[in-house]
């Protein structure tokens, strides 16, 4: 370092340096140092340092140190700014998903049976609330909790707000685990307590289905549930599933930066959003209110004949629309599924009605006509009886459908013959799905005509060897109904976009299975059913009668396979009833199926149960006419 | 052009020019520090205590008790600070060694370095950093016209300076020492100590460090990041010193705009503080950076030119010596937020969120601002014209006459 000469003590910025820094003129105005005697000379010593060039070097040292910091700041903020500013924002951008909103499902007047409401699931981390309780900071503050204290404090104080046993908490707490979900389904403001009481607990968005009704429309509507795969709601069963694409709607996102270790969005960083397309509601033709009261006095009846189990369909007799379907377990218990459109059973003599309607489209019978039945007839190498024994009997045709006489229905059926037999039963949609909405539908089975043996058309004709669905059972009397159109029958009638733009369900093609006067004559014989009177006219569906409602319908009791022999069993039977009332001008179709009551009860009792309800529910006017009374059986 | 700087030099050359220089930019200093740590801190302030201005109103208290420390440093006549520096040397002494005793310090971060008064945070060897400065300067100026051997330079500072690094060790501190031993260097140079024996202690202070760094595991830790941050856990020190990079980036030249910083949600640890020029980078951009880097260039100008214009050597020993204090502290701390340094905890002078080094960092410009009015200029345009209504407002004495000589 170069030094001023040593006998130059101050002030040495007066003479040129030797490397000639320090010619610089002092700055004006200073004042002259005061003169002095001389100072000591001491040239053995070493030489005092100049403060002033200490200075200098000083203030050049500590620019220079800013200078290089700032020259490093131009590389980082305008250099290599592009490539880290790419890395940063990598690092901060995250994909926000928007949920949509599940769509409702709502019955024929909007009453909802399904709904989304927000929810959070509660979720934590118990291996890291171990961890923080037990870091040495917290272990040394007196006072402070043990992490078995702290999460008992958290248990206790979630089952306190939650008003649930704090147990299970504690125990998904105490779990060496890194994720537990605490509570799936919280509601948002208690979860929002929860986390300021403790912040080590989490939550997630999620959504809950209501289902503000119960079980009531359950087989319908179905069930859905938080899908942790797919992030949203998704359904199980019944329309939930069948739906599920109509009622999920679009999830929608944001691409924001959020926090680092949250998903807090920091404020204006909104780069791209697509909003949430909410799902579609979807309006149901089922009478929430008759659903109701359909399913109850189901359950109740199958509970009181102890039936395996039962179903009961009710559908508008021009329309075809699904007003309600009822599904009931043993002892009136809720069913899983929907066994009214998915299980076929054989019908029994429920089907009879393909046999005289084909009869009257062909001509073949009036109702009055009368012929002599005998006990039993042979077909191929089979021999039928009827219900009861008897001798040769003179019976009318009103008769033979209204006491269900199985050998006077096969004699009929032998006149009208297989091919205009099957025709009927294709017409009236028996074999074939009826296209409801619902899923896993079956469309029952009737053996191909190509297979029929001789003794297949001794069992088609009164209802065995065939199967339908309860659905299938209704939809084939509602062409009777309907003055022969049948309509094939709908369970949603509109879908309601989130902009409110209501879609129809487009009609289902009807199908024209008889003439108008057939369907009329058949409404008219089937009264007999129902028909009170001294034995022997007294018809098998008497109980099914409702005071001022003519009512048509059909019994039915079908043997049951019994499957440890393949063979029909003796004393199991599915007990069948199909009917419609006001028999002149119907408003209501109603089908019901028991499995295997032991009594053998008939299902007419809880026809006359619900028509009541329907008559009072429908407002349906009261018809004054006399009930129609008709001979069935003449005296031999 | 020519006029313009015409216009400055003759500025410059006013007899007050360097007071107002002081004044200036501790002023800017402290109110942008305050900004942006207001903006710093808001959002771990709203996370942590439900209120953004948390830490905002706790450095605002510190401000206002800087602000009379400040007015403390100005006021009392600097011959009057040169003869209690001994006391207030001992007195932090005392100090150092009681926050080591658990139950009085409290350990934050790992380090025992504060005592907690009244809800606020005290550090001692914040205060240790100027008495040291004044005593040390007293003891080296009494040799005239500089401590020509080794022994009058080493004897009594150095054993002193010692202790308070084993003291400051003990918390254990590495940002602070080395604080301290700038403040020794600088008191040695200033005080005209003989090169070889700056050279030594240079070297060794050097070495002094990097052994210190090495020795605790986190230090090290940092180093390694530092020399070879491709090999390092992102997640560990290296990811500090990349958030900070990340968020200089951010700002480009024009910034994000006060307030729209990104890193300060929970990105950027430590954002209010020892890396708060991250934050100035990224919502102010290179214009406010760079203002920052300027002020500092002032300060050392203003402050160099203080101590060449004082005629008591003490006064500029001590000048010069809080000048550099200041400056390298805040080249340091520029230094690892923009990737030249490894991290060390050196906060960034007057803008770092910090109660106590904010606070003493207005008290050194107290005494600098006094120093300034005893230029010998300075102190005869104030005794010829008067003082200011302000100086009158504050109290301020006229400054005493300098005295060339001193025993």
């Amino acid at each position: 370092m170069a030094r001023p000469p040593a006998t130059l003590t101050r002030p040495p910025s007066r003479l040129p340096s030797p490397r000639g820094r320090d010619d610089r003129p002092l700055p004006p105005r200073r004042p002259a140092p005061p003169p002095r005697s001389g100072p000591p000379r001491r040239a053995r010593a070493p030489r005092p340092p100049d403060p002033r060039r200490r200075l200098r070097v000083g203030r050049l040292l500590l620019v220079v140190l800013l200078v290089i910091a700032a020259g490093k700041l131009v590389e980082v903020q305008a250099i290599s700014a592009g490539d880290l500013a790419a890395d940063a924002a990598k690092q901060r951008m995250t994909r926000l998903v928007v949920p949509a909103e599940r769509g409702a499902i709502l019955d024929r007047d909007g009453t909802p049976l399904a709904f989304s409401v927000e929810a959070k699931a509660l979720v934590a981390n118990p291996r890291r609330i171990a961890a923080d309780w037990s870091t040495p900071e917290i272990r040394n503050t007196p006072g402070a909790p043990t992490p078995e204290q702290r999460k008992a404090a958290i248990a206790q104080g979630m089952g306190a707000i939650l008003h649930t046993d704090p147990a299970p908490f504690y125990a998904a707490l105490m779990s060496d685990r890194s994720y537990v979900v605490l509570a799936p389904l919280v509601d948002p403001t208690a979860a929002r307590t929860i986390r300021e009481q403790f912040p080590e607990i989490a939550q997630e968005d999620r959504e809950s289905r209501q289902y503000p009704a119960g079980d009531v429309g359950g087989s319908v509507v179905g069930s859905a549930s938080w899908s942790m795969d797919k992030g949203r709601i998704n359904g199980n069963v019944g329309l939930e599933s069948a739906e599920d694409k109509v009622l999920a709607g679009q999830d929608g996102f944001r691409i924001v930066d959020t926090a680092e270790g949250s998903d807090a969005v920091i404020p204006g960083s909104t780069r791209a959003e697509q909003p949430a397309q909410a799902g579609t509601e979807v309006v149901l033709t089922l009478d929430a209110d008759l659903q109701y009261t359909v399913q109850q006095k189901l359950s109740a009846y199958v509970a009181r004949t102890g039936a395996k189990d039962g179903s009961a369909v009710v559908l508008d007799a021009q329309t075809g629309q699904v007003l309600s379907l009822a599904n009931a377990g043993a002892g009136g218990a809720p069913v899983s599924g929907d066994p009214a459109v998915t299980t076929p059973f054989e019908p029994g003599s429920v089907n009879k009605a393909v046999t005289f309607s084909a009869a009257l489209e062909a001509g073949l019978i009036r109702p009055e006509d009368v012929i002599t039945v005998p006990g039993n007839i042979k077909v191929a190498d089979r021999t039928i009886n009827d219900a009861w024994s008897h001798g040769p009997v003179p019976m009318t045709m009103n008769g033979i459908l209204g006491k269900s006489s199985n050998v006077g229905t096969l004699m009929t059926a032998q006149r009208v013959g297989p091919d205009r037999f099957a025709d009927m039963l294709g017409k009236l949609g028996i074999g074939t799905k009826t296209g409801v909405e619902l899923p896993g539908e079956s469309g029952g089975s009737v053996p191909p005509r190509d297979d029929w043996s001789g003794s297949t058309f001794g069992n088609l004709p009164i209802g065995q060897g065939l199967s339908m669905t309860t659905l299938q059972m209704a939809s084939m009397y509602q062409a009777i109904a309907n003055d022969g159109v049948r309509v094939p029958p709908r369970v949603i009638s509109a879908t309601v976009a989130p902009d409110g733009v209501r879609t129809p369900t487009p009609a289902p093609e009807p199908v024209r299975a008889m003439s108008p006067q057939t369907a009329e004559t058949m409404r008219q014989m089937l009264q007999s059913v129902t028909q009170s009177g001294k034995s022997p006219n007294e018809g098998t569906g008497a109980k099914a009668a409702m005071d001022g409602y003519p009512v048509a319908g059909k019994t039915g009791t079908a043997q049951q396979v019994d499957p440890t022999c393949g063979c029909y069993a003796k004393s199991t039977y599915w007990i069948t009833f199909a009917g419609m009332f006001p028999a002149d001008h119907p408003r209501y179709v109603v089908a019901l199926m028991l499995d295997a009551p032991p009594g053998g009860d008939s299902a007419a009792p809880l026809f006359h149960d619900i028509g009541s309800y329907l008559a009072a529910h429908g407002n349906v006017p009261v018809s004054t006419a006399p009930p129609r009374q008709v001979p069935l059986q003449l005296t031999p | 052009m020519r006029a313009l700087g015409g216009a400055l030099s003759q500025w410059l050359g006013r007899p007050l020019t360097s007071l107002h220089l002081v004044l200036a930019v501790f002023g800017l200093l402290t109110a942008l520090g305050l900004v942006m740590v207001l903006s710093a801190s808001s959002v771990n302030a709203y996370a942590a205590g439900g209120s953004s201005y948390g830490v905002f109103f706790r450095q605002l208290a510190f401000a206002v008790l800087g602000a009379g420390l400040f007015w403390l440093g100005l006021r009392v006549p600097p011959r009057r600070w040169r003869a209690a520096s001994p006391w207030l040397l001992a007195g932090c002494l005392v100090l150092l060694a009681l926050v080591l005793v658990p139950g009085l310090g409290a350990q934050v971060n790992g380090s025992r370095s504060w005592f907690r008064v009244a809800g606020l945070s005290l550090q001692p060897s914040e205060i240790t950093k100027i008495a040291l400065a004044l005593w040390g300067a007293h003891v080296l100026v009494r040799h005239r016209p500089a401590p020509r051997r080794w022994r009058q330079a080493l004897l009594p500072m150095v054993p002193v300076a010692m202790l308070i690094f084993l003291l400051v060790m003990l918390q254990p501190d590495l940002g602070t020492t080395i604080s301290l031993g700038v403040i020794v260097v600088g008191l040695l140079w200033f005080a005209g100590a003989p090169l070889g024996l700056l050279a030594l202690i240079g070297t060794l202070g050097v070495v002094g460090v990097v052994v210190l760094g090495v020795v605790a595991s986190y230090r090290q830790s940092r180093l390694t990041a530092f020399l070879d941050p491709a090999n390092a856990d992102p997640l560990g020190p290296a990811y500090q010193a990349r958030q900070a990079l990340y968020s200089l980036a951010d700002g480009g030249v024009f910034g994000q705009g006060l307030g729209q910083g990104r890193a300060k949600w929970s990105y950027l640890p430590n954002a209010d503080n020892d890396f708060i020029f991250a934050i100035i980078g990224e919502e102010l951009g290179f214009l406010g950076a760079s203002a920052v880097i300027a002020l500092f260039v002032t300060l050392a100008y203003t402050g160099l030119r203080i101590a060449a214009r004082s005629v008591d050597p003490w006064i500029r020993v001590v000048a010069a010596t809080l000048t550099v204090w200041l400056v390298v502290q805040a080249a340091i701390n520029i230094g690892y937020v923009v990737g030249l340094l490894p991290v060390t905890g050196i906060p960034l002078p007057l803008v770092s969120s910090g109660g106590t080094s904010l606070a003493l960092a207005l008290f050194a410009g107290g005494l600098l601002a006094n120093f300034a009015r005893h230029e010998t200029d300075a102190a005869a345009a104030l005794r010829t014209h008067g003082q200011g209504r302000l100086a009158r407002l504050l109290g301020l004495p006229p400054p005493e006459p300098g005295r060339v000589r001193t025993t």
